[in-house]
């Protein structure tokens, strides 16, 4: 008689942070892309941004680009890499610096290549988060390697 | 980068997006398209070997990581393998979000996606409650297509 096997998990047991939900995010950008073109994986984004972020945008509206830091730091914080992002404030623009990007890490260590599109989301959420805020956004680099960026935010 | 904790909003807008294209078919043609380029490397690859045992290991994983508050149980005499999800971090976000709507068959893709791939290895789908999704909790259990007969 085989063994009967049984496991039974409180939510608490375990933290929720489950990367593959990396991959997953691409292959959906990835997968309007090539069936819709640029513009509709911009269009995904933008209402994607708007629905989602309107908190935060409300909260950047009221308090300024120090909302924006916070939420980077935050997302650095939430996938355990703080030390590969550098966030500076001077005046009215927010500088960007990434050194390594953990997703893209993750999911080439796990033999998956991010598609093309990966950037932008970076790219056009922090670019539709900028314009509802009334603050411009530029990508200054990025790199498909180690998905390493530099971006700013500013009036 | 949007982190993989907010990716589940992510996931729910693009379902919203591409019915909006294409209608609910186009969704489910996402849902078909996900399964055979990668659920099919990852479960497929589980239960080809181990079958319904194959199903315990790969949802061992997925479940923990995704910190579900959960019972799964594999009776391999009955060839009988199932969840009983009492609380899904995904569902329960996403019911959470008092600023954005939920895709309306946002918890439709899990049905697709596994029993799809199930099905190549002699396993299908007995059972897939979805009647209390709205307390994100669902049932669902998959048997020997064998023993189903």
């Amino acid at each position: 008689m085989a063994e009967k096997l049984v496991i039974d998990k409180n939510a608490a047991d375990n933290e929720y942070f489950h990367r593959d939900f990396h991959i997953s995010g691409d292959r959906g950008v990835r997968y309007v892309g090539e069936n819709y073109g640029d513009d509709a994986v911009v269009e995904y984004l933008e209402k994607f941004t708007k629905a989602y972020y309107s908190p935060l945008i409300a909260k950047i509206k009221s308090d300024g680009l120090k909302a924006m830091k916070e939420h980077i730091e935050n997302i650095y914080a939430v996938e355990k890499y703080p030390d590969n992002v550098a966030c500076t404030i001077d005046g009215e623009k927010l500088s960007v610096e990434v050194s390594e990007c953990p997703a893209v890490k993750y999911m080439k260590e796990s033999g998956y290549e991010p598609s093309k599109w990966y950037v932008m989301l970076t790219s056009v959420v922090n670019d539709v988060i900028a314009k509802e805020c009334g603050y411009n956004f530029e990508m200054i680099s990025y790199s498909e390697e180690n998905g390493a960026a530099s971006y700013k935010f500013f009036k | 980068m949007v982190s993989c904790t907010e990716f589940i909003p992510l996931y729910s807008e693009l379902f919203k997006y591409l019915e909006e294209k294409g209608g609910h078919d186009e969704v489910v043609k996402y849902w078909e398209y996900i399964s055979d380029t990668y659920v099919a490397d990852l479960l497929g690859k589980e239960v080809a070997g181990k079958g319904l045992r194959g199903c315990f290991d790969y949802w061992s994983k997925s479940l923990n990581e995704e910190a579900c508050d959960f019972r799964m149980e594999l009776d391999e005499d009955k060839g009988e393998f199932t969840i009983d999800m009492r609380w899904c971090p995904s569902k329960g976000m996403l019911n959470s979000l008092e600023h954005m709507e939920p895709y309306h068959d946002y918890c439709g893709h899990c049905a697709v996606l596994y029993a799809r791939q199930l099905e190549k290895y002699g396993i299908v789908s007995d059972c897939f409650d979805m009647s209390k999704v709205d307390e994100a909790k669902c049932f669902e259990r998959y048997v020997l297509a064998e023993k189903k007969k």
